[in-house]
């Protein structure tokens, strides 16, 4: 049996291999440290959210939804529950996933574009209906706050010490993104990008379009809880915030810069961004504008991301989402 | 008045038109027949703009039209009439003639070239307060070659006119299409049901595969051999 | 009179007052998708620059007047909507994927103009001076001159685009295209032009539904989110692309906002939006009169 070695895998386990060993240089930095936790968590959700849009096809803009859901159920269930965190951060993915499904059921006969338009209605509505929610304990517009710390055995986590919430973090993304990676590469995977390049010719093989579209929509929106609900607990605070145009914008910038269609592209990605983040972060205000800026030239100028530029990958499956060589025909949109 | 050389058009990755040249002469009646799928509709369709050719040249009337817009083209005279219609379903026949009339050329004759339109297709004058998306197949292709001939056209390049109608509405329309060519219209038409247009052809190309197979007088066409099976046939299937 | 059959007339006068500034704005967004396919997700940024130009006239010049600041502000929208589409939105036309894209890019625009205006103005919310003073008391009912106002000019913006529409070669050039691209194409329309020509118009409504509304709330770099997300509600509820379809939508919407805000308080109303949004997915994903999907 011939044993394939696929570059993606080989990126992805390298990147992992880097930041396995990075605490033995860093561990006295706390803030590199911090920023290194934080970029795995939101370049593992960008990865799922470029599993979702880049590999499956499916445009959803609603993936913070989901974070911001899972991450308040975990929160929530271990403040006021006494549950294990680690047991909140399962709850929460699985609350998670039933919304996602939920989200993904009139998505089903929808195309790309409207999809993208309901998911992000579902973005721009969770923030008020967590204030509503305020007398259920979610915190209203203050935050959810004092949520308690992941702890293993005897052990709880500090925010004095972080390297064992970046061990965590490094596993708990590494499962996120295999998860993605051998999701991708399987026949399921498969289904997904036939899916994504031609419905029609999909469905003349038989793949059961709702039954993939509803599986991608629940997959990606557990995966996506699961960092949320780590989020929660390493954060201790969370609020309507994290629904801000700002974190969003972060978050697709990664998908863009690493190259939608790519797999590890968003991870490495949200390397670039936060990074970049804080370099400009003494520019306040302007930062954002920069950011705002930096989406319009990335989008125009470099649609198939660092990685498809760089063009590490010959033989791609997710070449070209984006990228120039499109039919005229599908400029004319859909006509009457 | 038209001529080809050497057009290459991708559709996709799908390589749909090789290399091909050729002319039509002024109020020529142009034929082009093939087999489904093998190219003419692009072919069309990348002569009036809508796609872009790889390379190559196209040029109307001493003018390069390679890489104009649609809009330029039709400005010079260069007219599609398109296999799918493409009407304005909630505009009445009347409102969809006069949208055949954008440009600057034709919009000084618009009142001459209705009247022209009316006595060619005497039924469209009757319900032009029709909503064109209640028109019936054979009245619905009427309106889009009557449409075409108001934007003051010099060349009609037509689609597949007799697509979903039946025999008879074919000959109709095939009857109208020679009229227009005799009263001086240059015409190049895109069609399957070869036997039914053959008489009318001055000149007849053969395409298969993207490429020109024949491409000649309908005199030495009808001689051909290949081109024989095509005849006997009536149509490719 | 029953002091509750007052109490709601004047609810529904007030409602059909805002629904009459979230029709204009509805009817610029769905006619943006309607012709050109676009959707415009800095299409709230617009709206906040709108106020913001005024706001800007009224600062600087003390003799500043509405007229003026319409007769300046609404073409000066519609030149930004134009140059916009030409740089920002034009060539991703061409590539694959490109209205998911274009959503992507204007989102990015819609960060960058906000926070311009962040930086400009700073975070404090801006006041624009009322539009007029004083009520009048038709049948014992509070109206006041402001929302007549809105409300005339809201009625008259509309019915002079929809003679636009009907009557003017490019008005019917825009609804050549929203019936058949392709065959707007083919009958030699520019529909490039077009489509900036209707990015402008629809930047245009937004900025006058800006102006209309910032009298009665202030002017703040991202306060254009709400507005944006209930006229997003109401395109979606009446069917992206059908101007109809948007204007009732705008005023039921509206007339019920202003029974939950009255009844239930304003934290309801976002989650009133989004439940009618639901409701619409789930039993009319098309819009009361749209062709979605």
């Amino acid at each position: 049996m011939k044993i394939e070695i696929r570059q993606e895998l080989i990126i992805f386990l390298a990147m992992y291999l880097v930041l396995l060993i990075l605490p033995l240089f860093l561990y006295k930095d706390a803030y590199v440290i911090g920023i290194l936790i934080t970029c795995m968590v939101w370049g593992a959700m960008a990865s799922v959210w470029n599993f979702t849009m880049g590999y499956a096809g499916i445009f959803t803009f609603g993936q913070f939804g989901f974070f911001v859901v899972a991450a308040y159920t975990s929160g929530m269930v271990t403040k006021y529950l006494g549950i294990s965190p680690w047991l909140g951060i399962l709850i929460g993915g699985l609350m998670a996933a039933v919304v996602g499904v939920l989200i993904g059921l009139p998505c089903m006969k929808l195309k790309g574009a409207y999809i993208a338009l309901i998911t992000f209605a579902l973005h721009l509505v969770v923030a008020p209906m967590i204030k509503v929610a305020d007398p259920l304990g979610t915190g209203g517009s203050t935050g959810l706050m004092s949520i308690p710390k992941l702890s293993l055995g005897a052990y709880t986590f500090s925010r004095t010490d972080l390297i064992p919430w970046y061990y965590t973090a490094l596993v708990i993304s590494f499962l996120v993104l295999l998860v993605v990676y051998k999701t991708i590469f399987s026949s399921v995977g498969l289904g997904f990008i036939g899916l994504r390049d031609s419905e029609d010719f999909a469905k003349t093989l038989g793949i059961n379009e709702y039954k993939y579209k509803l599986l991608v929509f629940g997959l990606s929106a557990f995966l996506t809880g699961i960092m949320g609900g780590f989020y929660a607990h390493y954060a201790g605070i969370i609020s309507p915030r994290l629904l801000g145009l700002d974190i969003f914008l972060l978050v697709m910038l990664m998908m863009i810069i690493g190259g939608m269609g790519i797999f590890p592209g968003a991870f490495l990605g949200g390397f670039i961004i936060l990074f970049l983040n804080e370099f400009l972060r003494p520019l306040e205000a302007y930062r954002f504008l920069i950011f705002g800026a930096i989406v319009i030239v990335a989008i125009k100028l470099m649609p198939e991301g660092i990685l498809g530029h760089l063009n590490i990958f010959k033989n791609r499956m997710g070449k070209r989402l984006l990228g120039r060589a499109a039919e005229v025909e599908t400029t004319r949109g859909q006509n009457i | 008045m038209l001529e080809l050389k050497n057009i290459n058009t991708y559709y996709g990755e799908f390589h749909a038109i090789r290399d091909i040249s050729f002319k039509v002469n002024q109020g020529d009646f142009f034929l082009v027949v093939g087999p489904n799928g093998h190219g003419k509709s692009t072919l069309l369709k990348t002569i009036c703009g809508l796609l872009r050719t790889a390379s190559g040249q196209i040029v109307f009337n001493t003018a390069e039209i390679t890489r104009a817009a649609t809009d330029k083209i039709v400005e010079m005279g260069l007219v599609y009439v398109a296999e799918e219609r493409h009407l304005f379903p909630q505009m009445t026949v009347l409102d969809n003639l006069k949208l055949g009339a954008y440009n600057t050329n034709a919009r000084a004759k618009e009142q001459e070239s209705l009247e022209y339109v009316f006595h060619l297709f005497p039924q469209l004058s009757e319900f032009k307060n029709r909503y064109a998306a209640t028109l019936s197949g054979g009245e619905a292709r009427m309106l889009t070659l009557g449409r075409g001939i108001m934007s003051c056209a010099k060349l009609l390049a037509i689609d597949e006119p007799s697509f979903g109608l039946a025999p008879i509405l074919r000959n109709e329309v095939f009857d109208k299409i020679n009229e227009i060519n005799s009263s001086g219209m240059t015409v190049l038409l895109v069609e399957q049901n070869v036997n039914q247009v053959v008489d009318f052809a001055d000149r007849i190309c053969l395409i298969e595969d993207g490429c020109i197979v024949f491409d000649g007088p309908r005199e030495e066409a009808l001689l051909n051999e290949h081109l024989k099976d095509v005849f006997l046939g009536g149509s490719y299937r | 009179m029953n002091i509750w059959v007052q109490q709601i007339i004047q609810v529904i006068i007030s409602g059909i007052v805002t629904a009459s500034a979230y029709a204009i704005m509805g009817i610029g967004l769905s006619v943006i998708y309607g012709i050109s396919r676009v959707f415009n997700f800095a299409y709230g940024s617009f709206f906040t620059w709108g106020a913001y130009f005024a706001w800007i006239l009224f600062a600087t010049f003390s003799w500043m007047n509405y007229p003026l600041v319409f007769l300046i502000v609404v073409p000066a929208m519609f030149f930004l909507g134009m140059g916009t589409e030409k740089v920002v939105v034009r060539s991703l036309r061409w590539r694959k994927n490109w209205q998911v894209t274009t959503m992507m890019v204007t989102l990015g625009l819609a960060f960058l103009m906000d926070n311009l205006a962040l930086v400009i103005f700073g975070g404090f919310a801006k006041p624009l001076p009322p539009l007029f003073h004083g009520a009048i008391n038709p049948f014992g009912f509070t109206l006041s001159v402001q929302d007549l106002a809105m409300l005339i000019i809201a009625v008259t913006v509309m019915i002079a685009f929809g003679l636009f529409l009907s009557k003017t070669r490019i008005g019917r050039c825009m609804q050549a295209i929203s019936q058949d691209m392709t065959g707007a194409e083919i009958v030699g329309i520019p529909i490039k032009k077009v489509f900036s020509y209707t990015f402008g118009l629809s930047t245009a409504l937004v900025g006058t539904g800006g102006i209309l509304l910032a009298p009665r709330y202030f002017i703040t770099p991202h306060g254009g989110w709400a507005p944006f997300f209930r006229v997003f509600v109401i395109v979606a509820f009446g069917g992206l692309g059908s101007i109809r379809g948007t204007l009732y939508a705008a005023f039921i919407l509206a007339i019920f906002e202003s029974f939950v805000s009255w009844s239930l308080g304003a934290t309801w109303v976002m989650p009133f939006w989004f439940l009618v949004f639901l409701g619409v997915l789930a039993f009319r994903p098309s819009g009361l009169m749209g062709t979605w999907g």
